[in-house]
């Protein structure tokens, strides 16, 4: 597989159709890192790689003015969730779909960390990724695709419940008072680095609400109304768009457990709306759409 | 002043747990609990046992203890026909830190010569006047660590009181470097023995070991490259992965920007300073104008700021080479790697000169 993306890009590169490329190399080899890389000389491909361990959402550089500017085409990589991230960026017009030239590979899952791992199981596999509709991104999205056979049996860990549902199951039935100290006491701990805002590939403002400062909406300063008060509105501002890569929560350097909130979100609007961010390019927007038979019991909670 | 004596693991703890019972306050690296079981952080600990000196690096070094993520400076209230202004209510005592490793007491020698410079930082100072530091020469190095780039030879000892070096008999050979420390040793109240010429060698084994085992890059040009091209073409190739979160300026032992805000709590305003990066786009921002809009900017701005602006000012990098930004940086960029293409130039200009 890497073998033919490194000809493809080369290809590319070469006559000119893209750029610059956006894919992964290896960032640490003594810590089995991978890092995004920008590649714009076709001597460079031999330095790309796509493996497990390829954790970054890489369609959050396409809303980057500095590359945007720079590149009239951008060629990406794209995995299911990044490919999710690329629709949902073209239903809200933040790219020209003209401007991108996608690669959609086959993900099996990424792993949760990076031990050296031989293949992928229900042990090491992310928590995000259990349940994952776009193993192979939507083929609607991408103008090559490079694609690997997934097994489509009950113990392919991708076909496996989510997790974070399950843990949802039980978290629900307890009483809201309960349920708001758990992610007040999570909050917390929040430093305000605003990295989860960094690499949502959906945090495209060019003015983000934390930074207003004429008026203030809420503190600069980590205490605990601030800190609630950014986790919230930024769980709002991602309700029905989140696309579930679980950047946000593999960079946290407290380990918030920001994915518990947005897939929860997402159920939601699933249940309400019958919608899934960044699975259909030509699907209105769950939350910009008004119908006559909208749930009312929404209002309700 | 330099004493040598020799510990066994157990005379540590008891000597740990004598302090803690004496009344003093002891941070020490500790595991969080919940979600963010991974990280250590500096918390102050109820037993020596309770602290886990065996892995490398606490998450944050340890100068939150000095210079809290926020900090309440003042706070005003409005009385009716004016304001009264409140003090916050600090007591300043003893303190010790323990399990420090050396390139996070370098983090607290660079910022002292910041917070004691024109304007003397009380509520730095004070602290950091009350606090003991224990340090413990590294267990094992990884591949983010270049402190002795910086640093010079392993270890740097000037910013601690105590420093102790784990042998491979599991014992501890107790350096003490300053009169502070001495105090401290009183506390253990039997004779202890003092390292003998057997356990120097060994003491020197160690750490020389040590230092062998942890990654050169040569920097010695940077500075000079730094000062002369700060409109290089260079700044805007460089970093474009970076995302401009502010994780690698809140994990670094030496950074030390911030705000300063002001909080509303029904009718009590508080004032307080909260940690900034020059990552943020705000950062800098003024009311008309953001001199450092672009990202590559605010990037150049971090690199300049350490490896040439601080030295002109204190004569000391402000980058102990303690590698946590390269781990926690969300896409990889390793400082390391800047460093030595930064190097590299300087040399090429050096020898076109």
């Amino acid at each position: 597989m890497e073998q033919i993306l490194r000809e493809k890009v080369k290809e590319l590169l070469k006559q000119k159709t893209i750029d610059l490329f956006i894919g992964y190399s290896i960032s640490d080899p003594d810590k089995n890192t991978y890092k995004p890389f920008f590649i714009t000389d076709p001597r460079q491909v031999d330095k790309l790689t796509y493996n497990s361990y390829c954790f970054n959402n890489l369609a959050l550089y396409l809303t980057k003015d500095e590359l945007k500017n720079r590149y009239k085409k951008i060629g990406l990589l794209c995995k299911g969730c990044d490919a999710r991230a690329v629709i949902t960026l073209c239903q809200e017009n933040q790219i020209e779909r003209d401007s991108v030239y996608i690669i959609a590979v086959t993900c099996n899952g990424v792993y949760r960390d990076n031990q050296h791992y031989e293949k992928i199981s229900k042990d090491n596999i992310a928590d995000k990724c259990p349940g994952c509709k776009v193993t192979n991104p939507p083929a609607s999205i991408a103008d090559e695709i490079i694609e690997d056979a997934i097994k489509d049996d009950k113990d392919n860990p991708v076909n496996m419940q989510s997790p974070i549902s399950v843990w949802w199951e039980n978290f629900d039935k307890l009483p809201n008072e309960t349920k708001w100290l758990y992610f007040k006491a999570e909050f917390d701990k929040c430093i305000k680095c605003y990295a989860c805002r960094q690499v949502c590939p959906l945090c495209y403002c060019t003015i983000c609400i934390a930074d207003q400062n004429l008026p203030r909406f809420f503190s600069k300063s980590s205490d605990a109304s601030g800190n609630a008060a950014w986790n919230i509105v930024r769980a709002y501002h991602l309700t029905g768009r989140c696309i579930g890569c679980g950047e946000c929560e593999r960079v946290c350097p407290v380990r918030i457990p920001l994915m518990k909130i947005n897939k929860r979100m997402s159920q939601a609007v699933k249940e309400f709306f019958d919608y899934e961010g960044g699975l259909d390019k030509e699907a209105p927007p769950a939350l910009v759409t008004f119908k006559n038979d909208d749930d009312e019991n929404l209002f309700h909670g | 002043m330099t004493e040598l004596f020799k510990l066994s693991p157990f005379e540590l703890n008891a000597w740990m747990d004598l302090l803690i019972a004496a009344g003093y306050p002891v941070f020490a690296p500790v595991f969080e609990e919940g979600t963010d079981k991974d990280n250590l952080y500096f918390k102050k600990i109820k037993k020596w046992n309770d602290a886990d000196i065996g892995k490398l690096k606490t998450k944050r070094g340890p100068k939150e203890l000095f210079f809290p993520i926020n900090e309440d400076l003042f706070s005003y209230k409005y009385n009716g026909d004016g304001f009264t202004l409140e003090d916050p209510e600090i007591e300043y005592e003893p303190f010790i830190v323990a399990g420090l490793r050396p390139c996070d007491t370098a983090g607290l020698d660079v910022i002292d010569k910041l917070f004691s410079w024109d304007y003397k930082d009380e509520f730095y100072l004070k602290k950091r006047e009350k606090a003991i530091l224990i340090a413990f020469t590294c267990p094992y190095t990884d591949s983010s660590c270049f402190c002795t780039s910086v640093l010079g030879k392993y270890p740097y000892k000037d910013g601690s009181d105590i420093m102790l070096t784990q042998l491979k008999s599991k014992d501890y050979i107790v350096e003490i470097l300053t009169e502070k420390g001495k105090k401290l040793l009183s506390h253990l109240n039997k004779v202890i023995n003092p390292a003998s010429k057997e356990d120097l060698k060994e003491l020197k084994k160690e750490l020389d070991n040590i230092d062998k085992s942890i990654k050169k890059i040569k920097i010695d040009k940077v500075k000079s490259w730094l000062e002369n091209n700060f409109e290089d073409d260079y700044w805007k190739n460089c970093a474009l992965e970076c995302l401009s979160c502010g994780i690698c300026t809140f994990v670094c032992p030496t950074c030390h920007c911030f705000d300063i805000i002001e909080d509303r709590n029904l009718d009590k305003i508080t004032r307080r300073r909260t940690w900034d990066s020059c990552s943020f786009t705000d950062f800098t921002r003024m009311k008309v104008h953001q001199p450092r809009q672009e990202h590559f900017r605010r990037w150049r701005q971090r690199l300049m700021h350490k490896y040439y602006y601080y030295v002109n000012n204190f004569e000391v990098i402000a980058c102990t080479g303690c590698g946590r930004c390269i781990e926690s940086c969300p896409v990889g960029i390793n400082i390391m790697t800047m460093l030595s293409e930064i190097d590299d130039k300087g040399k090429k200009l050096k020898a076109k000169a």
